[in-house]
């Protein structure tokens, strides 16, 4: 399997991914908006992963912010979503699609990774022989390479 | 300065990603943004900046948005 993500500079990058693979990313991303947008998933470990705390001892303050600025943060990770989605299939990625394709690919590892129970020293080895895990390991190794890839190629500046 | 940002240390996400964030949302130049990078590794927290409350409201939801684990609170 051909995987490779080079910049094209200016924050741009060229993704060399197969088709079925980009059609697994549209698919997750699809799959992360239907989780955010259900009510019911509020107390799903992984959407508590996406959406943690902005206080560490204050329930109030987190609160707050929650009202604040989580409308806010729940549009921005929809958005990311729908722009993987509308550009799975893109060979060149614009900056403001590069940052999309990051932060959305991030939040579906934070989801998967908090399902897998993912810790510093995880035996992914394992993981991948369990019959149980094994799809969302491999999955989540998959995505843990794009990011990486991404992360190198990207220009932040 | 009475408010500060503090990130998190969690088992996830990337190193390279961490530091891409860094140098994406701060502007930090790529030797800061990998310093605190280790930071936030090793010692399992870093304040990544401060200011007024509003400011940094707006960072850590920056910073939730790109799904980095962050917290504010008053400089104590």
């Amino acid at each position: 399997m051909n995987v490779a993500i080079t910049a094209a500079g200016g924050g741009a990058v060229m993704v060399d991914l197969p088709d079925d693979l980009r059609d697994l990313l549209a698919s997750l991303a699809k799959q992360l908006t239907e989780l955010i947008d259900d009510p019911d998933a509020a107390d799903d470990p992984g959407m508590a992963r996406l959406f943690p705390p902005a206080s560490v001892d204050d329930p109030m303050e987190a609160l707050g912010f929650e009202q604040l600025m989580g409308d806010a943060i729940r549009a921005g990770k929809r958005e990311s979503a729908s722009v993987l989605r509308a550009t799975a299939h893109q060979k060149r990625l614009g900056p403001e699609e590069t940052l999309a394709w990051m932060r959305c690919l991030n939040d579906i590892r934070l989801l998967i990774g908090t399902r897998l129970d993912v810790q510093e020293d995880s035996d992914f080895e394992a993981m991948v022989d369990d019959p149980l895990l094994e799809q969302a390991a491999i999955i989540y190794i998959s995505l843990s390479d794009l990011v990486g890839m991404l992360s190198l190629a990207a220009d932040p500046t | 300065m009475p408010w500060i940002v503090i990130v998190w240390n969690d088992p996830i996400n990337l190193m390279t990603y961490v530091t891409w964030v860094f140098q994406k949302l701060f502007g930090f130049p790529r030797a800061k943004a990998e310093k605190l990078m280790m930071d936030v590794h090793t010692k399992g927290k870093a304040v990544v900046s401060n200011g007024p409350r509003e400011r940094c409201e707006a960072d850590v939801a920056a910073l939730h948005s790109y799904g980095l684990w962050a917290t504010f609170q008053r400089d104590r």
